[in-house]
């Protein structure tokens, strides 16, 4: 008596077991359904060159930052590119105060990037030149990202700095 | 004993057509459900396709950009072209509404074509695009581009 109820518990169980793994497979397979599309993946390269071009071309309407010897800079309509390429120039000779660079100047950029940036994405531009460098965005990149280089001239001379923006997506 | 085997047994027996009714009937329901999610995905991934290479095409749409740039659009040429021109020109096989939306730190100058309060789709997908609005040579603005498109 006392075995035949025990295998009436094993076929219960091997029973209800099925039914328990087809509703946790039904409530994972609407809650996947109702994510929204934006962009398919194979357009994603295309994406992030356009981005970068988006944010080079636009012009900022004021920006500044602050000599070492305490003179304020301020800096109206000038493209991200410009402004970038002053960034670097600044940072390689010395004469800015670098947390002015961040907030007056750098900061913008990184709103202008926010605002452009699709939401289902995220971003992190790193701009060098020579042994310089800063990035605005994200610190540290995912390993499965995108990616766009290009290069830009500096205000002095004919050489380039290189601007790398990562892109990638969060849902 | 062997009544209460056998009284034990008959119902057991409904329970277990029960139990595999419904889990049958919840089988038929889930693949049934399933693979009209699965196609309404597959028409949804054509239509964000669709939908894309129209974005592409609005890039390079030379009624609405500043000197052939494409993804430049001409402040001055958004306020003249119309949803029938969009309609015309770039002949899209879907019902859609499109906004260039100002997001740079000027005076924002949008502009919408369309409406989506007039979408009862089945399915609608959005397509968001990093653009520039170009007012003067010394001002041009970051926007975005963005098109909802309904079936």
């Amino acid at each position: 008596m006392e075995v035949d109820r025990g295998q009436s518990a094993v076929i219960d169980a091997a029973l209800i077991a099925p039914i328990l793994v087809l509703i946790l497979l039904m409530g994972y397979v609407i809650v996947s359904s109702n994510t929204s599309v934006f962009m398919l993946e194979k357009n994603e390269v295309r994406y992030t060159q356009d981005l970068t071009y988006a944010v080079l071309k636009s012009t900022v309407r004021y920006v500044w930052y602050d000599t070492t010897s305490g003179q304020k800079i301020i800096l109206e309509d000038k493209t991200v590119e410009h402004l970038i390429s002053e960034d670097l120039y600044l940072r390689e000779h010395g004469d800015v105060w670098i947390p002015s660079l961040r907030t007056g100047l750098e900061s913008k950029i990184d709103t202008i990037l926010y605002n452009l940036t699709t939401p289902i994405y995220r971003y992190s531009l790193h701009a060098s030149y020579h042994n310089v460098s800063f990035y605005i965005g994200a610190k540290y990149l995912p390993a499965n990202r995108m990616s766009y280089t290009t290069y830009i001239d500096m205000p002095t001379n004919n050489d380039k700095a290189t601007i790398t923006l990562y892109v990638w997506r969060v849902s | 004993m062997y009544k209460e085997n056998a009284t034990s047994g008959f119902f057991e027996e409904i329970i277990l057509f029960a139990v595999v009714s419904i889990l049958f009937v919840s089988s038929i329901t889930f693949a049934a459900y399933y693979s009209a999610m699965k196609a309404t995905e597959y028409q949804k991934e054509e239509l964000v396709n669709e939908v894309y290479n129209f974005v592409m095409k609005v890039m390079g749409y030379q009624p609405l950009i500043h000197n052939g740039v494409e993804g430049l659009f001409d402040y001055h040429k958004i306020k003249s072209v119309t949803m029938e021109d969009l309609k015309k020109d770039l002949t899209p096989n879907f019902k859609f509404s499109m906004t260039i939306e100002d997001v740079s730190d000027y005076y924002h100058y949008s502009k919408k074509w369309g409406n989506i309060s007039n979408s009862y789709g089945y399915y609608r997908v959005v397509v968001i695009y990093p653009v520039d609005i170009w007012v003067s040579d010394h001002e041009i603005h970051a926007a975005k581009l963005e098109v909802v498109a309904w079936r």
